[in-house]
């Protein structure tokens, strides 16, 4: 599966269903999130809703969507904590979301600081959203693309 | 509705048995000044302290005197109120009053019971039931709260019946909010009682999440998998850590100091901060724990820190300390954590910092709604600014004590470096801390529509 896709992110989302349980116990989570990936040939991004104890869904962004914040980075940055998590499960020390968020790598925004806070109040989920692709066969897109996992 | 100063006495009843029974304690009493009503005190029945002596009851005959009551009424009380309960009675209700709020107690027949109850009992008896309560006003009668799919939560019950607060709480009791009180309910001496006090939009939901998202520092952490780090990582993660089992605290008691002065009509309120206080405690204790795991220990608490936790527990008014606690210090807290993830030396501390920065958040977000919804509804907005000003201008001044502290700033760079040999390329990394700690403070205040911007006390970039 060729990440950034929308195919790689439904199997994601498929495979995170699969743990329904394990996100129960993190608890519900409510926020519409905006992943950019920032490739040569420009950003792709997708919009991801989580609901409940889940993510409800997963399309292509738009301009029409109305995320609570976005979290954006470049394709290489996405690779290594994909790749972090692909062979230990989760994401090496300064490879979670939050740990590459503080020095800037991960750029995080939001239309209001209350929006942007959700990023931290949601946390553990989001990270075990992005966790779940430890069961997804992936290879990633160009400017590496010789480089595959899974 | 604000009650003068005075003086309560207050334990539970069954402690009091066994007090009474142990000479120790036989001339113990327990008070605490606080806001509170005229009976505030006075209706407790509680009294520790059982024996009157003739000092007084000299007083007590003076002041009885002064307020016009007969010292053989007074007397009538003294086996049931302590004379300091007696004698606020006397400064706060006439005689007549005393006698129909507090005389219920002192009518007892042989076997203990009130003429109420010793009724009651023979009805009972005789094979009868009361089954007035078959009777009354059943306002929600019919009413359904439909479950969400995540279960049913309190926005489904508050859809349901009686969601919104009133403005002003109808009555001083614990009276359910939709419930038909009845009346003689005694005041439970709140001071809190209009919704713009304690209220944010979005408690309801905070109340929920915090119930959904608890974790345990005992299972949830993988403690087991901690392995010994070098000397200076392992000091500098002990110290921090116990810098955090210092002041997490403080989150704890804060909300405990006011929660029982919140009218129980915002009972959603209540409910929150007890999960705060929860969330907090686990925090000491997962700090304490990783602290005491892997061969450091506590190390040094300083002094100067605990100033800026005292701002917070003696400021004078919720909002205020609210403001020092969940906008300043837990904002402050809220972007340490963040960076702890990304100095911890290990998954087991990353898992530790990640979680509590969520119950950070989460608090940080009550404090934000919470001030937005109290300059929106305020009588007086330029004076619910002023003390909000204020309150900032202490909190600030702790935020700036608090990364401007060798104990926290150097532990902090030890970690983000990677070693003592590297500080100074960590303290490239407390720099950031202060930069988003400032920028995010001053974005939560324009978000609450409270400029702080040109009266901020810290500067945007750390001064070193």
């Amino acid at each position: 599966m060729r990440f950034p896709s929308i195919e790689w992110f439904a199997a994601v989302k498929a495979a995170a269903d699969g743990r329904v349980d394990e996100f129960k116990t993190l608890g519900f989570c409510d926020a519409t999130v905006r992943v950019v990936v920032q490739t040569s040939s420009g950003d792709e991004d997708f919009v991801l809703f989580f609901e409940d104890y889940g993510c409800r869904d997963v399309v292509v962004g738009d301009d029409t969507s109305a995320e609570d914040f976005t979290i954006a980075a470049d394709l290489e940055v996405w690779r290594s904590m994909l790749e972090s998590i692909r062979e230990e499960g989760t994401p090496s020390l300064g490879l979670s979301l939050a740990s590459l968020q503080l020095p800037g790598k991960l750029e995080l925004r939001a239309r209001s600081q209350e929006h942007e806070d959700l990023f931290f109040r949601y946390n553990q989920s989001f990270q075990e959203f992005f966790n779940s692709s430890r069961d997804v066969a992936t290879e990633f897109a160009a400017p590496s693309q010789e480089g595959t996992s899974g | 509705m604000r009650g003068n100063k005075g003086t309560c006495r207050a334990t539970h009843s069954r402690t009091l048995e066994a007090l009474r029974n142990d000479g120790r304690y036989r001339t113990a009493t327990v008070s605490m000044v606080t806001d509170s009503t005229p009976l505030d005190g006075v209706r407790s029945r509680v009294v520790l302290q059982d024996e009157v002596t003739k000092k007084q009851l000299q007083y007590l005959e003076k002041s009885a005197k002064e307020a016009g009551w007969p010292m053989a009424e007074v007397e009538k009380f003294l086996p049931h109120y302590s004379p300091q309960q007696i004698k606020k009675a006397m400064r706060t209700l006439s005689l007549e009053e005393a006698q129909r709020l507090l005389g219920e107690t002192i009518e007892r027949n042989a076997a203990g019971y009130t003429e109420e109850q010793a009724r009651y009992i023979d009805k009972l008896n005789r094979g009868q039931y009361d089954l007035r309560w078959l009777d009354d006003e059943r306002p929600t009668w019919g009413v359904r709260a439909s479950p969400s799919k995540r279960g049913l939560t309190l926005m489904d019950i508050n859809r349901a019946y009686a969601g919104t607060p009133e403005d002003v709480a109808p009555h001083n009791s614990m009276g359910p909010r939709g419930a038909e009180l009845e009346a003689g309910a005694p005041e439970m001496g709140y001071s809190l009682n209009h919704k713009y006090e304690v209220w944010a939009d979005n408690v309801t939901e905070l109340y929920e999440e915090a119930i959904s998202r608890q974790w345990s520092a005992t299972r949830d952490i993988p403690w087991d998998d901690l392995k010994p780090l070098p000397e200076d990582l392992e000091r500098a993660q002990c110290e921090f850590c116990t810098f955090l089992t210092e002041i997490e605290m403080v989150a704890s008691d804060f909300p405990a100091k006011w929660l029982w002065r919140v009218n129980q009509h915002f009972h959603e309120v209540k409910m929150f901060l007890c999960t705060q206080a929860l969330d907090e405690a686990r925090h000491l204790e997962v700090f304490r724990k990783r602290a005491l795991v892997n061969g450091g220990g506590l190390l040094h608490a300083t002094a100067k820190i605990e100033q800026g936790l005292t701002d917070i527990m003696f400021a004078p008014t919720f909002v205020q300390g609210s403001y020092m606690m969940h906008i300043v210090g837990e904002g402050l807290v809220l972007d340490i954590f963040r960076a702890g993830e990304f100095l911890a030396q290990n998954k087991v501390e990353q898992k530790i910092y990640r979680l509590c920065m969520q119950d950070e958040a989460r608090h940080v977000s009550y404090g934000t709604k919470h001030m937005k919804h109290y300059l929106e509804e305020h009588p007086d907005r330029a004076e619910a600014e002023a003390q909000l000003h204020r309150a900032a201008e202490i909190g600030e001044e702790t935020f700036a004590s608090f990364l401007l502290n060798p104990y926290i700033v150097e532990p902090l760079a030890v970690l983000a470096g990677g070693g003592i040999k590297h500080i100074d390329r960590g303290m490239e990394a407390v720099k950031i801390v202060w930069k988003y700690a400032h920028e995010e403070y001053l974005k939560r205040c324009d978000a609450a529509g409270f400029d702080r911007r040109d009266r901020v006390k810290f500067l945007p970039e750390a001064p070193y």
